[in-house]
Parts: structure tokens; sequence; C-alpha cells
């Protein structure tokens, strides 16, 4: 009997051992999910945000930038600017019904169907980083309208450097 | 019986509290019982229940403790395993964000030197503009300086023409005076020689001064065909779209009056560059025609060689 | 002794003789500032001159514009003869011209009799009657609307005459009209004649319309169309104004242009990646695509003879000018200087290439290059033109170009002599499309 008693006492120990350590397993694991962001994500998110979490009130305020600007014959896309593409990328994929136009423009120096092609060249630039992050291509439409809209009509370089853009627009919100 | 229990008094109590004692432990293993086929809180939820302990096979529960123990193993392995994935997990993130961190310095990078290089064009334009301002400036007084120097021709040039017209009146005169000179002398010379019975000298003296004669003439014809080319190439005027490097001759003849008739040598090949030279050529009647005799005759005739010039 | 003399004298006379045919002058070029004219205005019989069109005005506009004449002011002119005999040729010579133009229309029944006739006014040597006329011409039948058309038929045959070069005086021009609307910019594809008059709307949109090319036949304008913010190349007939989508491939459908047997466009799509040159079989709808790689290729243009089309490509790093041979697809570069040539055609003999051309001033101009000697001559000052279109003789170009605030179309003589602004309408008028001498 004694030996029993003995047994009994080494087992209930050891499952008390062991409820403890999951127990504070899983509350760590709690903690570290707090951790990741404000919205409900899985752990291991694939979205980066160079080593910066953004707040909501941030996310909104680039979510509202839809017009990125460029410089002269070039299609590279600014680093604050592809911040901006990336919280569109986060919405696009979170609602795959969305669908986005992406229009190219140029300033108004130049032939026509060159700076066309041109205007492409920018649009495709935010278009690929969409994609990159994972967006699917039937949500997106790429057109390039040249010099054919500006934005501004003047003839110099202010007017110029805000002509040298790509539009987002949501075709269905 | 008495005797026992006096003899022994401090026993007495001794008894009494090892009873009790022995009562208590069995409470206490009886309910350790229970607390082994039982959860340990329905115990001490129920304390006045009567606890029916179970006789338990010594193999059963050596059964049940091996495979507690392999539970036990089971969710060691659990947790662990879950604690590799979590670290796995974590590193990636690490990993990805360190990318990203490095993409981000080469995207600055690239920014900047993007930048330098914009600045640099600006101030290449920058400075190209200045110099074509410069030239613009230039060029402006250039233009200025070209105008007055044109207009100061211009009165060179009228002035040059009244000289030339006397200076030509005096040569021509003096010519006259010399031919009239030479034409003594060569029948001075004529006389004197007829005593010589050298009919080869006679001849060649006036053959030599002939042909000097001859060549003053020929040189002066030209200048004047040259000053009638002048003439009709100002009267000429040009289209443009024309094959470039046509050329047609005509044939002029200079009526004493001083009109022209015209006759195509040569066609270009081009009819409208044809006509426009023959229009030239009519355009500049009547022609000024040599004092000189001689001079005159030489140039009743001549040809041109009209060219079109770049089109 | 005489005989001696005689001999002498003969020999001499014979030397002198021989020498006269020898005199011999040479001249190249002339004065530059065109044929001086004069054109009498029309004498009008059996109608009111003011209500119908000023012909002889129509005739002097033509020829001044073309930059090969100098017409004396009407006002200048001291007699008016509208027939042979009744010309004056010692008056018109004092006028100092080469050529006279006389004319008259008459009212029969309804409809106009028109004649005119071409006097070479400095051969006339006064004594002959009436010489013959370098041109002289009778048209019958002619309704009231028509007499415009007319005198530009007119201009053609004085021009052909003189110039010994087709006029295009009966040609029209297509081009993109901008205007603000009540809900933004409405966009018109327009035709007129080429002096500008007579304009008539082919097409019109809110979205943005680019790049009108004419058919050889004159019967068809291509163009680019946004509609629905999507590029399509579409086909519109001049006559009744019917609108044909040609293609409407995802990204874009650009520079459409006719090959010059009728049957096929090049075209400008990306849908493969980026912008390559293709041509599309009109009638099989059958794509063929002519250039490769990653680079931008566009604005093609058909060779004269048909057989190689030239176009912009950056391929090099920077826009220029190249040729491809079809059937082959050789590619030959033809513009090194500069570092921007775009919007490339060659004139009809082939030997030309004219373009939009940026050089060390940073100014965009439009520039003639001759392609067997590299030369390159800028025949515009203006910072801002763009849209080069060959007149169908090769002898002038329509541009687009910015006059304050509003975009206007000029023409440039090929050597640079003559500049015109075409009349402004309001509004912005943009990319120039020169049709072929035949149009509809």
């Amino acid at each position: 009997m004694a030996s029993k008693i003995l047994k009994t006492m080494v087992v209930s120990v050891k499952a008390i051992v062991v409820m403890g350590a999951i127990l504070g397993l899983v509350a760590c694991g709690g903690a570290s999910k707090r951790k990741s962001g404000s919205e409900v994500i899985g752990v291991g998110d694939n979205v980066q945000f160079f080593g910066t979490n953004l707040s909501p009130e941030q996310e909104k305020e680039l979510l509202a930038q839809r017009t990125y600007y460029f410089g002269y014959d070039s299609n590279e896309v600014s680093e604050n600017d592809t911040l901006s593409v990336y919280v569109h990328a986060k919405r696009l994929m979170n609602s795959p019904n969305m669908h986005v136009r992406v229009e190219g423009h140029t300033d108004e120096r130049g032939s026509r169907e060159y700076n066309v092609a041109l205007g492409e060249r920018r649009a495709n630039a935010i278009a690929n980083i969409l994609m990159l992050k994972g967006v699917a291509q039937n949500q997106i439409s790429v057109v390039s309208y040249g010099k054919e809209k500006p934005a501004l009509a003047g003839h110099d370089e202010s007017s110029w450097s805000q002509n040298r853009r790509v539009v987002i627009v949501y075709e269905v919100e | 019986m008495k005797e026992w229990f006096e003899k022994y008094q401090y026993l007495k109590p001794f008894c009494a509290s090892l009873l009790l004692h022995i009562i208590l432990f069995g409470f206490f293993l009886l309910s350790v019982e229970n607390g082994s086929s039982t959860h340990a809180s329905s115990v001490l939820a129920n304390p006045g229940e009567i606890v029916h302990a179970v006789v338990v096979d010594e193999g059963q529960v050596q059964a049940e403790i091996s495979h507690l123990q392999q539970a036990e193993i089971q969710q060691k392995k659990a947790v662990e395993d879950k604690q590799k994935a979590l670290a796995d997990s974590l590193d990636k993130v690490k990993k990805e964000r360190a990318q990203e961190q490095a993409k981000l310095e080469q995207l600055k990078r690239d920014m900047a030197k993007a930048k330098q290089e914009e600045q640099n064009r600006l101030s290449e334009i920058q400075i190209a503009k200045e110099k074509e301002q410069k030239q613009l400036d230039d060029l402006k007084q250039a233009k200025e300086k070209e105008k007055n120097q044109l207009d100061a021709l211009d009165d060179q040039r009228q002035a040059e023409q009244v000289r030339v017209k006397q200076m030509r009146q005096e040569r021509e005169k003096e010519e006259k005076k010399k031919n009239e000179a030479a034409k003594n002398q060569l029948a001075a010379k004529h006389k004197a020689d007829e005593a010589k019975r050298a009919a080869g000298i006679a001849a060649r003296e006036g053959e030599k001064l002939a042909a000097e004669r001859q060549g003053f003439i020929v040189n002066e014809a030209q200048k004047v065909a040259d000053a009638w080319g002048d003439k009709i190439k100002r009267n000429k005027n040009q289209t443009f779209g024309l094959p470039s490097g046509l050329k047609c001759v005509l044939r002029i003849r200079v009526l004493p009056d001083g009109n022209i008739q015209v006759s195509l040598l040569k066609s270009s090949g081009n009819s409208v560059h044809d006509n426009l030279s023959i229009n030239a050529a009519y355009k500049s009647q009547p022609l000024e025609l040599p004092e000189d005799p001689a001079i005159r005759e030489r140039t009743k005739e001549f040809d041109i060689g009209i060219e079109s010039d770049e089109g | 002794m005489h005989r001696k003399y005689l001999f002498i004298f003969l020999i001499i006379s014979l030397f002198v003789c021989k020498a006269q045919a020898a005199l011999y002058v040479e001249i190249k070029g002339g004065q530059g500032k065109g044929l001086p004219i004069a054109i009498v205005p029309f004498s009008v019989e059996g109608a009111d001159k003011h209500e119908i069109e000023d012909m002889g005005q129509i005739i002097r506009s033509d020829l001044e514009n073309s930059g090969q004449f100098t017409a004396v002011p009407f006002q200048q002119l001291r007699q008016s003869p509208n027939q042979m005999q009744a010309v004056q040729y010692p008056y018109w010579k004092t006028l100092g011209i080469e050529d006279l133009v006389i004319g008259r229309i008459q009212k029969v029944s309804g409809r106009f009799t028109v004649n005119f006739e071409l006097l070479d006014i400095i051969r006339h040597n006064g004594q002959s009657t009436a010489a013959k006329p370098l041109a002289a011409m009778q048209f019958d039948n002619i309704q009231a609307q028509d007499l415009r058309a007319l005198a530009h038929h007119i201009s053609d045959r004085i021009f052909e005459k003189l110039i010994g070069i087709k006029g295009i005086f009966s040609t029209r021009i297509a081009y993109v009209s901008v205007n603000e609307g009540s809900k933004g910019k409405i966009y018109t594809l327009e035709v007129a004649d080429a002096d500008g008059h007579n304009p008539k709307p082919l097409h019109r949109s809110s979205f943005p319309l680019m790049s009108p090319s004419w058919s050889p036949d004159g019967k068809k304008v291509a163009f680019v169309s946004f509609e629905n913010d999507r590029a399509s190349i579409n086909v519109v007939e001049v006559r009744t104004a019917q609108v044909q989508r040609i293609t409407q491939f995802p990204g874009i459908n650009g520079a459409p242009t006719w090959s010059p047997d009728n049957r096929t466009l090049a075209i400008v799509l990306s849908k493969d990646g980026s912008p390559k040159i293709y041509t599309i079989d009109l009638m099989s709808k059958q794509l063929t695509r002519l250039t490769d790689g990653t680079g931008i290729d566009t604005e093609p243009s058909f060779s004269p003879d048909g057989r190689s089309i030239v176009f912009t490509s950056n391929r090099g790093g920077k826009p220029q000018i190249y040729r491809v041979t079809l059937g082959g697809g050789k590619v030959e570069r033809l513009t090194f200087l500069g570092n921007y040539n775009a919007k490339p055609s060659l004139t009809p003999d082939g030997k030309r290439l004219v373009m939009l051309h940026r050089g060390e001033s940073g100014l965009f101009s439009i520039a003639v290059q001759t392609l067997s000697s590299g030369e390159l001559r800028t025949l515009t000052q203006a910072s801002l033109s763009d849209s080069p279109s060959l007149a169908p003789n090769g002898m002038m170009v329509l541009y687009g170009s910015e006059e304050g605030d509003r975009g206007v179309l000029g023409a440039v003589s090929l050597d640079g002599r003559v500049k015109i602004r075409l009349p402004s309408r309001e509004g912005n008028v943009q990319e120039p499309a020169w049709s072929p001498f035949a149009s509809s």
C-alpha cells in the first residue's frame, strides 16, 4: 500500500508540472501574437514594412495616396511611394473582387506615341510592385495616356513635374 | 486489569494519542487513495462524500503509468516541435526583414545617385542655356556690325562704280589713242620694211602686234561677258524642290541696241530650270555695250551656262 | 604686194572668227525670293460677285503660302484684264513679274463656267499679238459650292507648270481638336482643306483621340481611341464617318500607319511585354511581329516603296530612328545627331527623313536629314513642336506647336524658307496628318 501511494503521488506531481509548462507556453504564444499588429493575421505574416510597424492612421494615410510622381525620363518608384503601394496591395489581396486601373502619364516634351510608351513603363513599375506583393493579375489593368491628359497646363518644370505621374484608380470599391 | 491499568498510568494518554494518530492516518490514506482514481478537485468539492476505495490491478496501473509517460513524451515532443516551428518562422521573419532592409539601403543609394545625376544634368543644361544666350547676344552684335559694314560697302560700291566708269572711259580714250599710235607705227614700219626683202620678218612683226591686240580684245570681251552674266544671275528667280546640279547652256546674240536673242543650246533636262534661265536672260536686256568696236564685235554672241543652286 | 596684205588680213580674220564662239560665262544660283507673279481678280458675269468665292484670292493665297511665289498685292494693280487680248504687256513688264494669271467666271443657267490663262510676261516682245499662254483651261457646269475646290485645282495646275512639281492645294488635313466641355475635355477628330477651310468632324469622344493616319486612297483615317480608359486602334471612313475597331489588345494599341498598297496597317502593341511594331492585314486580321527586344519600338512609318519601315526606338539608350526591312528583319540605325529623334517619315523620293529632333540646345524642333550624307537641318525654332507630317509632294511639313496656351498647327518648307501658321480656331489643335493626293 505504501508503494501505491508513492506511485500516485509521483504521477500527480508529473501531471501538474506538464500542465504548468503547457499553460506557460500558451501564454507566451499569446504575447507574441499581440506584438505583430493591430489586426488579426496569422503568425508569420508576409507583408513587410521595412522593419517599421504601421499604425492604422498611417495605413489610412498611405491608402489615401493614389498618385505617384516621377523624375524626368525615369520610372523609378520612390521609397515612400513603394510603401503606399504596399498598403494598396494588402487591400487588394484582402478583397479579391476589387479592381484597380493603373494609369501612366508623362510631361508634354517629346513625341506623343513615344510618351505613351514611357507612361506605360511608369504604370508597369507600380503594377509590378502590386503583383510582386501577391495581387492577382486580373485585379489590375494598366493604361498609358502619355502626354494626352496633363494635370497642369503650364510649360515649365513646375507643371511638368506634376504631369509625370501614375494614378491608381479603384474601379470597384 | 485494574492493576495493569494503574501500573501503566502514563500509557493511557499514550495509547489514546496513538489510537487517534492511527485513525487520522487512516483517514489520510483513504483520502489519498480516492485522489488517485478521481480528480483532486472533486475530493475538495465534496468533502462529506463517502469514498469508495477501488482495488486496482497492479498490471493495469503499470500500463496506465507507461501510457501516461508516453503521452507525456508526446506532449513534450509536440511542444518542442511547436517551439521549433516558431523559432523557424521567427528566423524567416528576421531574414526577410534583413533583405528588405538591404533593398531599402540599395533604393536609398540609387535615389541619391539619381538625384545627383539629375542635379548634374540640370546644371549642365543651365550652362548650355547660358552659353546659348551669350551666343545669341554675340550673334546679334555681329549682325549689327555686318549690317553697318554692308551699308558702308554699298556706299563704297556705288562710288566704285562711278570711278570704274570714269576709269573705263579714260582707258578707252587711251586705248583709242594707243590704237591710233599703234596703227601709225604699223604703217610706218611697213613703209620702212618695204625696202627690206625679208617678207617673213614683216609678216612676223605684224602677227605679233595683232596677237597682242587680240589678247587685249579677248580679255576685255571676257570681262564684258562676265558683267552681263552677273546681271543675268541677279535677274534669275529660283524655285526650290528642283533636283540639284541642273545646268543648261544658252546662246545669247547681242543686237546693236543691246537687246538680245536667246536660244537654248543645251537643255538641263528640266524644263522649269531652262525656262527660268531663259527668262533671266531676257529680263536683263538691254545689255550695256562696250565702246570699242573690236570688243563689241567679239561680244556679239556668247554662251552662258546656268546652274541651279541647292534647292 | 597687195596680195600679201590680203593674205595677212585673211589669216588674222580667220583667227578672230574662230575665237568668237569661245566666249563663255558661267553662273550659279540666283536671288531666292520666289517667282514674282501677279493674279488679276477673276471677272464675274451673270452673278453677284459677293455671293461666290473670290477665286483670284484663293489662288493667290495658295501660291504665296507655298513659299515659291511673291504675288503683287491686288490694290497695287492698275489694270484688270480678263482676256488675253486685253493684256498690255509693257505695263506688266514694269511690275517686274515673270507670269500673269487672269480669269473669268460666268454664270450660265444656274451653273458656272470658269476660264483662266497663265501668261509669260518676260519673253513677250510686245510686237506680236497675244502670245501662246503657258496654260489655258475652261471648266464648265460648276456648282457654286465647288468653286473653292476649283480654285485650288487651278492653283495646282499653275504650280505644276511653273515649279515642275505637283501642287498640294487640293489635299486635306486631319487633326485632333481638344475643347473644354461642360463635364471635361471633348476630343474631336476632324478633316479640313489644306488651307484649314471647311472643317468636318469625323469622330468625337470624351476620352483622348490620337495619331490620325490617312489611307493611301484618301478614303479612311486610322486613329487611336481611349474609350472607357482602354486603348484601341480604329478606322473611320471619311465620307460616312463610320468607325470600325481594328484592335483592342491589353496594353498599348498605338501609332497606326498605312502601307502604300492600302492593305496593311503597321501598329504598336505592348501585349507581349514591351511596345513592339506589328503589321496587321486588314482583311485577314493576321498579326505579324516585326521587332524584338525589351526596349520601346514605336511610331512606325512605311517607306514609299512599301518594303521597309522606319520607326522610333530606344534600344540604343535614347530615342533614335531605325529602319527595318519587311520579310528580312534587318534593323539599321539612321540617326546619329542629337539625343532625341522620333516620329520619322520619309520623303516621296525616299532620300530624306523628316523627324522630331532635339539637339544640344535642348529644344524640340522639326528637322530633315539627308540619308546619303547624314546632314541634318532644323526647320523650326519653337521650343515645343511635335507631330511632323509630310505633304504628299514632299515639299512641306505640317506640325503641332504651342502658341501661348493653345495648341496650333504650323507648316514649314523643307528648305526652311517658308513658315506658315494655319488659321487658328478656338481650343487646341494638335497632331496634324496630311492627306495623300487622292482624297475623298
